[in-house]
């Protein structure tokens, strides 16, 4: 009585804490991967959209899992529905699970199957669509295994696999093997072995097998027109084409294994404490494991920098920086470009490790992250047709040849800044069919054409005003000479001084940072920038000149000040270095003299 | 009961009827419908698919009524017309080499009001019943999904002949027929398993046409009437971008030459006269009787340095079939002197009389370049002039004849600018073009919403009927090595 109790207590307690838990982690430690992938899924409320998808196997769950992405937009929206749909696969779970076993205190084992949708989730190229079709197919598996009669059992299964073939995809191997550890449950638990029952019974499964095997294969060849695997899985289990979603494979094998396991296992009751101990040590294991291998919180990281750039918040980015300061070039470019944004370029950059010119600017490498990432540096500078460059080839590159509502949105920008006004409508149409976009293209739409509008509009007007005037053929590589024309043709450009500027800078060239200081009187800095005045200063000396007699006006005392402490200790300690490196890291002069990496 | 129900199914019927139906109380609005696509006054072949549209000044319900000389046929819908491709053809039948006129009307605020009619024109000379086309993003140095697609022109069936879906990472582009035929084509392959694909007799065979005494691999195709050689251009191509807003890409050639394939020999063959180191020799065509070979050339020149200097004028040498043998002199037909501009894909009916080329204002790749536009060549009098009634403010490039040199289908983008689309055209027997139309699709709003362009658009007399499971075993093998020699 006691341990019914404890059972009944103790289940309770975990369905709750199992949807909490999921919720927590997607909210506030991993939430940035479910607006990374939301921006990589465009879903549209068409009918054609639709149609498109359910013309192919496993369409209707990439529909279904399309459809639920989409929400991962609204930052708590995408973990409530995961922890939602996780909730209800692990219900289901545990009714095909009581079926096998009714006794209640293997109820744990119904958490792994979800659990490993949770870890599986961890992964961004695991689509939603993976977990909505191994819920689907066990869903079916339930309605198999509660169908009563062998023969309404059987046409129930004929009926099925080709249905479940067609809306889930691969996802119907897993409901076939619920069907085929079912009937061997069946048979061992009420046919004893009947030689006439099992051949009956035998017959039925190599019918079920044998139409498990043909159909992707009569699909493959006739319908869908591809091969072997990809026939049989579908295109929504794995946002690689041709690559084999491992996991999901597993998790396929895990529903039929733990049916077996259930069945198999007998619990006495004085064990029963022992055993509903050792399954949920055994989950919180499994879950432990599982984060620690799949979870990828470098990504999050980058993924959150690129979130906050993504929807303009600078300060919030430069405030993220100093809990999680940047690991690699994606994170450090957005934090650079957040620091040009607040105008504190001149003034912070150096607080943070810079790596080279690459931490200024990213290069496309034929995948789509970078050049989304690097598309909003040029959309900043007023180098609209990179930006739109960098959009497209992200778009392109999307793994599951997908299209991205973040790239569309931004295409209709450049084109709308660039008066390309019918493209930029085929893109604002297109968003209009999506829920979260929508209000956004509609808005818009009222651009198109009114060029009055787009020039008073504060971001589009002042990418017009810095449009490039003479042609020349873009290359992030050739960023210099872009950059250097930028500033000619537009003195006012504020931005892409100072981002030319940081490129001179950080390639230690002083010769062209001495002669752009000159320039810097365009901007009337009320101050001008703490590493400018570094800067200027270290050159003086390096010509010879006196730095506090020979320095311009606007250098401050302080600076001044600073640099006499800092050239005290670095000629008269060997451990120069380590000694500077508390009170002086944040300066040029330190990375002027003890940042050797690869600055190019 | 029984006879409340008949009644309420009468009432119900006659309500929607008379919703979707003008009667004769109906205001004018004596204007032209504005629809798209636009079928205003164009002439369509007997064998097109339904003429589906949608009308943009009006997102209410419209009616259709179709009148021929041979009956009428009437279609409602709410914005968007969706004909039955039975019952289109049906009354295309009847109406064959007629002029159609179609009466729209709309319903605003309970208010039907009618557009004044738009005539069509039914050409009974059919064009050739499928098209070929390639369907790529617009793009720059990546691609998503791209594939060659066959689509029947009376029905809206397509059918994916190859597509990178199951090929990651592979580009596929240049597809060519010999005279139409669907038995006899060409196409490329380029990424990790990139080859030329020939079907032909029967038979698929994967070529690597990459040699030690040409420039590149082959590149852009052209069959020779007899099945019995392919001319390509080979050339070393690179594609840069703009940074003003008018311009996006340039594509150009820094170096190109000319060969024929060979293909009872397997070998490439060319002549110093199409493979000059003086000169940039580039898009193959060979005359109907295969005694010519038709291509375009400009004056060798450093590139990127000069890309908007080069320009190409439309050149033809002579081409002895039985022993594979060029003429001794290139003769050149429009010089870019004259024309101070550029010439591509120079494309002859296969009657002979004319040829369709491209101009542009500089270099060879015309799809980027807003000022492309169609010219016709009568290849009897010699006469160059604009296809005035093809062309428009967007680009015109790609362009290719059907079988009976009575329709030209041509790549556009005068709908948006950037995707391009196919446009049908009918020409007379006197060399005239009629307003050319856009390929109808069972949804209007497919060209609003794809985000690919119809690439390189080419008429085909029957269905490819090549098995995939075939061509993706073709595809995965060793490629053919082929030779290379230079003719005496």
């Amino acid at each position: 009585m006691v341990s019914n109790r404890y059972i009944k207590y103790s289940e309770y307690f975990l369905s709750g804490l199992f949807p909490a838990g999921v919720f927590i982690f997607y909210a506030f430690f991993y939430n940035s991967h479910l607006h990374f992938e939301e921006q990589f899924k465009l879903f549209l409320l068409s009918g054609d959209f639709l149609a498109d998808k359910l013309k192919q196997p496993g369409g209707f769950i990439g529909y279904i899992g399309g459809f639920l992405t989409q929400f991962y937009y609204i930052s708590l929206a995408g973990p409530a529905i995961i922890a939602i749909v996780l909730f209800a696969f692990q219900q289901i779970i545990k009714k095909i699970l009581e079926i096998c076993n009714p006794e209640r205190v293997l109820y744990p084992l119904s958490f792994f199957p979800p659990f490993l949708g949770a870890i599986i989730l961890l992964d961004e190229f695991y689509p939603f669509s993976a977990i909505i079709g191994t819920m689907l197919a066990a869903l079916a598996g339930w309605l198999y295994v509660s169908t009563g009669g062998e023969k309404m059992r059987f046409m129930t299964g004929l009926i099925l696999i080709p249905l479940m073939y067609w809306l889930g995809g691969g996802a119907y191997l897993c409901m076939v093997m619920i069907m085929i550890v079912y009937e061997l449950i069946h048979l061992i638990r009420y046919d004893h072995g009947q030689s006439g029952h099992l051949y009956y019974k035998a017959g039925r499964l190599v019918i079920i097998a044998a139409l498990t095997a043909i159909i992707p294969f009569i699909s493959g060849r006739l319908l869908i027109l591809k091969p072997g695997f990809n026939s049989v899985m579908g295109e929504f289990y794995y946002n690689k084409l041709m690559v084999v979603p491992v996991l999901i494979l597993v998790l396929f094998l895990l529903i039929p294994g733990l049916m077996l396991l259930a069945f198999l296992l007998s619990v006495r009751k004085e064990r029963t404490r022992i055993f509903l101990a050792a399954q949920i040590i055994l989950i919180i294991g499994f879950l432990y494991t599982g984060i620690k291998i799949f979870a990828n919180f470098e990504a999050e990281e980058i993924m959150t920098y690129d979130q906050l750039v993504r929807n303009s918040k600078w300060p919030e980015v430069l405030k993220y920086a100093e809990r999680k300061p940047p690991r690699n070039f994606l994170s450090l470019a957005m934090l650079n470009l957040s620091l040009a944004k607040t105008e504190r370029m001149g003034d912070q950059m150096f607080s943070y490790d810079q790596h080279g010119v690459n931490g200024l600017f990213l290069k496309f490498d034929k995948e789509y992250v970078s050049p989304m990432l690097g598309n909003e540096i040029f959309y900043q500078l007023g180098l609209t047709n990179a930006s739109q460059e960098y959009a497209f080839e992200s778009m392109e590159t999307i793994p599951d040849m997908g299209k991205s509502s973040r790239a569309i949105k931004r295409l209709a920008e450049t084109n709308l800044i660039n008066g390309q006004y019918k493209v930029s409508e085929k893109y604002l149409h297109l968003l209009e069919k999506t829920i979260f976009y929508r209000k956004w293209a509609v808005q818009t739409l009222s651009y198109l054409g009114d060029e009055d509008k787009i020039n008073g509009d504060p971001e589009w007007g002042t990418r017009r005003q810095f449009a490039v005037l003479g042609d020349y053929f873009f290359h992030v590589e050739n960023i210099e000479a872009s950059l250097n024309r930028m500033v000619k043709e537009h003195p006012d450009n504020r931005i892409a001084f100072e981002y030319l500027m940081a490129f001179y800078m950080i390639r230690k060239d002083l010769r062209n940072v001495a002669n752009l200081i000159p320039l810097m009187e365009r901007y009337r800095y009320n101050t001008v920038p703490v590493s400018y005045q570094e800067a200027l200063l270290y050159i003086i000396v390096l010509n010879g000149g006196d730095p506090f007699a020979d320095s311009p006006a606007y250098i401050s005392e302080s600076t001044k000040s600073r640099m006499s402490v800092f050239s005290d200790i670095y000629s008269n300690y060997r451990d120069a270095d380590e000694r500077l490196k508390n009170n002086f890291g944040a300066t040029y002069w330190y990375y002027l003299l003890y940042n050797g990496e690869n600055l190019n | 009961m029984r006879t409340f129900v008949r009644y309420s199914v009468y009432l119900i019927l006659f309500v929607v009827a008379s919703c979707s139906k003008p009667g004769n109380d109906y205001l004018t609005t004596g204007t032209l419908p504005d629809i798209f696509p636009d079928y205003c006054g164009v002439s369509v072949p007997s064998n097109i698919a339904p003429l589906n549209f949608k009308l943009l000044d009006s997102p209410g319900r419209i009616y259709v009524l179709f009148k021929g000389k041979n009956g009428d046929l009437g279609v409602s819908g709410k914005q968007k017309i969706r004909i039955p491709v039975r019952t289109w053809h049906k009354f295309l039948s009847r109406n064959a080499d007629d002029t159609l006129t179609f009466e729209i009307f709309t319903r605003q605020k309970d208010k039907w009001k009618k557009y004044n009619p738009v005539e069509i024109y039914i050409k009974k000379e059919r064009a050739d019943p499928w098209l070929v086309y390639r369907l790529i993003a617009p793009g720059y140095e990546s691609w998503s999904e791209m594939g060659i697609y066959q689509r029947e022109i009376s029905t809206f069936k397509v059918r994916n002949i190859v597509n990178n879906k199951v090929l990651p990472g592979t580009c596929m582009n240049c597809h060519s027929f010999r005279n139409n035929s669907p038995g006899d084509m060409v196409f490329h392959l380029r990424g990790t398993i990139g080859a030329t694909m020939l079907l032909h007799d029967g038979e698929i065979l994967k070529l690597d046409t990459r040699t030690a005494g040409t420039i590149s691999n082959c590149i852009y195709p052209y069959w020779h009437p007899s099945g019995n050689y392919i001319a390509f251009s080979v050339n070393n191509i690179s594609q840069i971008f703009h940074s003003i807003q008018e311009k996006r890409t340039e594509v150009f050639d820094s170096k190109s030459d000319l060969v024929i394939y060979d293909i009872k020999n397997n070998k490439l063959i060319t002549s110093d006269l199409i493979s000059s180191d003086q000169s940039f020799e580039t898009f193959p065509a060979f005359s109907p009787d295969g005694n010519s070979l038709f291509f375009c050339s400009a004056e060798q020149a450093i590139m990127p340095d000069n890309y908007d200097n080069i320009k190409y004028s439309l050149c033809t040498i002579s081409f002895d079939p039985v022993n594979a043998r060029f003429g001794d002199q290139v003769d050149t037909i429009v010089s870019a002197l004259t024309t101070g501009k550029s010439i591509s894909f120079p494309r002859i009916s296969p009657d002979g009389r004319y040829l369709v080329f491209t101009l542009s204002d500089y270099g060879n790749f015309s799809i980027w370049h807003r000022e492309a536009d169609l010219y016709q060549l009568n290849l009897e009098t010699g006469e160059t002039k604009p296809a005035s009634a093809l062309n428009s403010r967007e680009t015109e490039s790609y362009h290719s004849w059907s079988s009976n040199s009575r329709w030209l289908v041509f790549s556009s983008r005068r709908t948006d600018g950037l995707y391009t689309q196919p446009f049908l055209a009918y020409i007379d027997e006197k060399g005239n073009f009629s307003k050319p139309f856009l390929l109808p699709q069972r949804d209007p709003d497919l060209y609003f919403n794809m985000l690919r362009s119809f690439n390189v658009p080419e008429f085909i007399t029957a269905k490819i009927e090549v098995s995939r499971l075939a061509l993706f075993k073709s595809i995965g093998s060793a490629s053919k090595n082929v030779n290379f020699e230079v003719a005496k």
